[in-house]
């Protein structure tokens, strides 16, 4: 005898798949008809909350840690864009400091009215020859630098003469140098010593052909005369430091310190054209 | 169908939610990762034998848990999941054959 009516176990796969999908849905809709998801849920919650409050804590640790780590690498980049930016800011503050030096000269310049007897051209020491004493400006030709163009600081010392020149630069030996020799006197009380100041190289100055009946003193200071029609009139050559008189030699001889300090030159001015008579 | 391999992926489940809603939240940048429970239980199905029903269960199982932690209708996730469970594993039955050493093969 065998058994009629429904039997599961005998349905194809699909339909058993489709009646138990449709049967969850039943038991599923009817928690949420009847209310019964807030319990569940609850239940749910009341399992994993222990569980989330220690993973949350440890997440947070862990993301801080990792935030640090991120905002050491972010600092390290934000270090790199403030060096370049200290880099650009000190390159600044290099241009503000040499316009700062040469509105100095300048003012110093015109303390000095320069500017009414010399026609200027402001020029900056480029180097220094290594062979003789002599030192490169950046001023040439183009600028309207000719050769035997006198050469003076702001203090209106006198640096030299223009020797040799390019068309962006120019060559000027130091009154110092070996074949530099200008007509130079010293101011006294009483009279005008004139003489030859004579370069003698490695910075040094020698103020020769003074007569021996002129009374030169140490301390006594050296500027440039017109004779010879080389260099303006009164540029400061530098201070007597000793005199060598000899009764055997016809003339008397001065060690000059040049007042010209090689160290600190920077800013000087090629005087283009005389407005004094010279 | 091993009820060991269900408790232990359930387990695997649970903890993968349970990490992601609340271990990873504090992570800014990990917030927009998709689910891991999903992802999981989408590579149990697929790996999974078609005759083999573990993969639907975990997948009815990780529903559940979806909706309990969501706002949603409970058992909407469930029933979906349970479903596309039943539709991959009718696909993977139908087109791909299962071969132990060399994996899935796409049936001509």
């Amino acid at each position: 005898m065998t058994k009629s009516g429904f039997q599961f176990s005998k349905l194809p796969r699909g339909a058993k798949t489709v009646l138990l999908l449709l049967a969850l849905a039943t038991v599923l809709l009817a928690i949420n008809r009847f209310g019964l998801d807030g319990g569940i849920k609850n239940v749910f919650f009341s399992v994993s909350a222990p569980l989330q409050t220690t993973l949350w804590e440890q997440g947070q640790k862990a993301n801080f840690l990792w935030e640090t780590v991120w905002e050491i690498d972010r600092m390290k980049g934000e270090n790199e864009r403030l060096e370049r930016k200290n880099q650009e800011l000190n390159a600044e503050i290099a241009r503000i400091r040499n316009l700062e030096t040469e509105n100095e000269a300048l003012r110093k310049a015109l303390n000095l009215e320069l500017e009414k007897d010399f026609q200027l051209l402001m020029a900056d020491a480029v180097s220094q020859d290594f062979f003789s004493d002599a030192i490169l400006i950046n001023r040439g030709s183009i600028n309207g630098v000719v050769v035997g163009s006198t050469v003076l600081t702001p203090e209106k010392v006198l640096v030299g003469s223009v020797q040799e020149v390019f068309p962006n630069f120019s060559r000027v030996g130091l009154l110092s140098d070996k074949k530099s020799s200008v007509s130079a006197q010293v101011q006294t009380e009483n009279e005008e010593i004139t003489g030859v100041a004579r370069g003698r190289g490695n910075f040094e100055i020698v103020f020769d052909l003074v007569p021996q009946d002129k009374k030169i003193q140490v301390g006594d200071r050296l500027a440039t005369t017109t004779l010879g029609n080389v260099f303006p009139k009164g540029l400061l050559i530098g201070e007597i430091t000793r005199v060598d008189y000899s009764d055997v030699r016809p003339f008397q001889t001065a060690q000059v310190k040049p007042a010209l300090n090689i160290d600190n030159l920077k800013i000087l001015f090629v005087v283009t054209s005389l407005k004094q008579a010279r | 169908m091993s009820s060991k391999k269900i408790i232990i992926f359930g387990l695997i489940i649970y903890g993968l939610i349970l990490f992601q809603s609340s271990f990873l939240v504090p992570f800014v940048s990990l917030r927009r990762l998709p689910s891991l429970a999903i992802i999981f239980v989408l590579f149990l199905n697929i790996r999974e034998k078609p005759s083999e029903g573990t993969a639907s269960i975990l997948s009815f199982f990780t529903g559940l848990l979806l909706d309990a932690f969501s706002s949603g209708p409970f058992g909407l996730f469930a029933l979906i999941f349970l479903t596309i469970s039943v539709i991959i594993k009718f696909f993977l039955g139908k087109y791909i054959r299962w071969e132990m050493n060399k994996g899935l093969i796409l049936l001509k």
